[in-house]
């Protein structure tokens, strides 16, 4: 049964989207969004905290003026009503960051940049929390061909033989990875789907596909790859039923999806 | 009072929020006068059956919670706080558990999963045993999904099975004992169908 998976991006305090990984047009505040996603038909949520800094204060006015202090406060917030799983990613870079978002009711962290800095902190976290609770996000861009681990928001190049880095997170012990096509971020083209084969052969555990869904029938190629999750950032937030346009798109296609 | 065992971390805060959806008479303690004092306990669990009953045990929580269990208090055990209700065996390595079901958590794969991805996360279903009763809060449950997230669970022909997950094999995903029901799936993440769950399963509280 596929899993459906919006995902929502936070940066310095506002949900935003992204065009072309690196370009943020701010669309809506976390704590509404929530709320919509907790009645939509839905199957987890990832949230990732793009911030380029750590505290950010805020105003607007459909917060009621709340002001946010760090990233922390929105965390809080958003895991103590949701109902549907909830991973939370970015800017996690040691055991005490991932106990933390974990403590504030994160079901799963997402480690990205760590497992080129800080892979022991990783194995602590999966130790202790089981590694079910560990995604690691592999975020890739193809580089004459090459699908090229990166990191640091897709800044550094760190890898060229993914395989090997998706051993490498698995061996960390990640119950889960994240598979990020940063080169379709924003281009609503689909998703890239040549290299999930590849990182499903070195390793057992569920692999989520991110990046250039857009449409019902970006998330049926996603979901007929043989992905085990199909998450999309942009597509949800700009009409109101895009979960039930999803789920009967993927049932009449023959694909599974969550009773309810 | 339903008391919401705190053993200090994890899906502790989610379940509790679950709870206080569907009853105002839900508390978030770890203390054992709380225990004693309430009509039903709810035992969430994450994470690895080891450091789970380690974590009770430096509460001290181990002998109250066998007692109240004995004595016929209503007790949920969710995911790791269900798989505790018995005992953990993973090749030369056994932890005792609550001892209150006859059954030994595996690995997926070792009870069969050989091709499908491990861990099982996701949505899946529940297959009730035939003799479940007509008001047992799993009945809630036919037809729709719920979340799953373990590494490990009980084998199907576990003594005291009333529930079964097909995941390549099938899995015992839930156990009754007395008046303990431990789930493997987590009710505080599966939107409406867990809380229409958790709701059916206080209501029961209440008649017994």
């Amino acid at each position: 049964m596929i899993r459906i998976v919006p995902v929502l991006l936070l940066k310095n305090g506002s949900l935003v989207r992204s065009t072309d990984f690196g370009l943020h047009r701010v669309i809506g505040d976390p704590f509404l969004q929530c709320a919509r996603f907790n009645s939509w038909l839905i199957d987890e949520l990832i949230y990732l905290d793009i911030s380029d800094r750590a505290a950010s204060s805020r105003g607007r006015i459909d917060t009621g003026n709340r002001r946010v202090i760090d990233a922390s406060e929105i965390q809080r917030f958003v895991a103590e009503d949701c109902l549907v799983p909830l991973a939370w990613g970015g800017r996690l870079r040691s055991y005490a960051d991932a106990s933390a978002a974990i403590d504030r009711g994160a079901d799963k962290v997402i480690f990205t940049t760590a497992l080129a800095t800080a892979q022991g902190e990783i194995e602590r976290v999966a130790a202790r929390f089981g590694e079910q609770a560990v995604c690691v996000g592999i975020d890739y861009s193809m580089r004459d061909g090459v699908p090229t681990v990166m990191i640091e928001d897709g800044t550094v190049a760190v890898e060229t033989n993914i395989a090997a880095w998706a051993r490498r997170a698995v061996d960390s012990g990640a119950g889960e990875i994240l598979l990020h096509a940063i080169d379709r971020d924003g281009t609503g083209t689909g998703y890239e789907l040549t290299v999930l084969p590849i990182v499903q052969s070195v390793s057992r555990v569920p692999i989520v596909l991110l990046g250039g869904a857009r449409t019902p029938e970006h998330l049926l190629a996603g979901a007929g790859s043989g992905a085990a999750a199909v998450a999309a950032a942009n597509m949800w937030h700009f009409s109101d039923n895009v979960d039930s346009q999803v789920r009967n798109h993927l049932t009449s296609n023959g694909v599974a999806v969550r009773r309810v | 009072m339903i008391t919401v065992l705190d053993y200090g971390s994890g899906n502790v805060e989610s379940v509790f929020n679950a709870m206080r959806r569907v009853t105002d008479r839900a508390v978030r303690e770890s203390a054992v006068e709380s225990l004693d004092s309430s009509n039903a306990v709810v035992v969430p669990g994450v994470g690895a059956f080891p450091a789970f009953m380690d974590a009770l045990g430096r509460l001290g929580l181990v002998e109250p919670l066998q007692r109240v269990i004995a004595d016929g208090m209503p007790c949920l055990g969710i995911c790791v706080g269900m798989q505790a209700l018995g005992e953990w065996g993973l090749e030369h390595e056994r932890t005792s558990g609550l001892g209150v079901v006859t059954g030994t958590v595996a690995s997926l794969p070792s009870l069969g999963v050989a091709s499908s991805r491990v861990p099982h996360v996701g949505w899946n279903g529940l297959r009730l045993a035939p003799d479940l009763p007509a008001d047992s809060p799993l009945r809630v449950l036919t037809d729709r999904d719920v979340y799953f997230m373990h590494s490990f669970a009980f084998a199907a022909e576990t003594p005291s099975a009333v529930g079964w997950t097909d995941y390549e094999v099938e899995f015992c995903s839930a156990v009754q004992s007395g008046s303990a029901l431990g789930i493997q799936f987590h009710p505080e993440k599966s939107q409406q169908a867990g809380l229409d769950f958790l709701d059916a399963w206080v209501r029961s509280v209440r008649s017994l």
